[in-house]
């Protein structure tokens, strides 16, 4: 089965899709603050603080991009 | 005694072309390298987990050569685990190459690119995209191929395993300028605390900040 894991491909419905954004905004985000952070401390706080800032302004972008192609197309 | 101090000195200072090409073999080897051993503890992790879930949502056409060149330069960025990828991806085309019906459909692609006056491309003897960028017969026999071998990339899938997949490499890519940058400065070990504690106290008092950090 661990060698079917990483040789077929997994089927996976659309609905599914958007929620895989969460864990890719989380490796982006703690690999972002791991480089630049100074207190290795504060990193679990500041990743996911940084995880919700980048949600959201997805979220937002989304929504503006789907207004616009509402309106005038 | 002075001579000794000397040495350490040198020796203690990382080679920035080491770091860097640490840093892409091994995502976190270079951070690792240069003394910031937690940071690439962190960063081999979850680098590793986001290629390599990609690739386990993807499947071993997740890093495409032929098909999608730009996510595969991306995918390489993570040195040894996208060279690995690459080269499995590759094996899977090579033997599609000796199957009948490919070989028939790579001669076809030939004989119309030499009757339409375009030599050049009817040399090409391996499987690849369409020159005209329409998908051609050869295309759709690999296609079907691929799928019925279970391991055709077929989206939403294929975006996630690109995406995941690709993002990793760009990560690594961060890290790569990093470990370099700080190794050239030979700004190894990790930043000071007492030193970033001592520079507040200083502004909120009013005086000169002494220093930096290490």
């Amino acid at each position: 089965m661990i060698a079917t894991l990483f040789y077929n491909s997994a089927q996976i419905p659309w609905r599914a899709a958007m929620w895989f954004v969460i864990p890719l905004c989380l490796a982006v985000t703690i690999v972002y603050k791991t480089v630049r952070i100074d207190d290795l401390r504060k990193l679990p706080i500041q990743s996911v603080m940084l995880m919700g800032y980048l949600l959201i302004c997805l979220l937002a972008l989304g929504v503006v991009l789907w207004l616009i192609q509402a309106i005038f197309l | 005694m002075n001579k000794n101090k000397n040495k350490d000195k040198k020796q203690s200072r990382p080679i920035w072309l080491v770091a860097g090409l640490l840093a892409w073999l091994i995502p976190g080897a270079g951070h690792f390298y240069i003394g910031r051993r937690v940071r690439g503890i962190i960063l081999f992790i979850v680098i590793n987990t986001t290629f390599w879930t990609g690739v386990g949502i993807g499947g071993v056409m997740t890093v495409d050569s032929r098909y999608e060149r730009w996510w595969t330069a991306a995918q390489l960025l993570t040195g040894a685990d996208g060279v690995y990828c690459w080269y499995h991806q590759d094996k899977v085309y090579k033997d599609l190459r000796l199957d009948e019906d490919v070989d028939r459909a790579i001669e076809t692609r030939k004989e119309l690119f030499r009757r339409s006056g375009r030599a050049s491309l009817a040399n090409q003897n391996s499987i690849s995209p369409s020159p005209t960028g329409r998908p051609d017969e050869l295309q759709m026999i690999v296609d079907q191929k691929l799928q019925e071998m279970g391991i055709a990339l077929v989206d939403p899938a294929g975006e996630i395993a690109r995406g995941f997949s690709g993002v990793a490499g760009m990560l690594n890519l961060l890290c790569i300028f990093d470990a370099l940058i700080l190794a050239m400065m030979g700004k190894g070990s990790e930043p000071t605390l007492q030193i970033i504690s001592t520079r507040r106290d200083a502004e909120t008092s009013g005086e000169q900040p002494g220093g930096g950090i290490a």
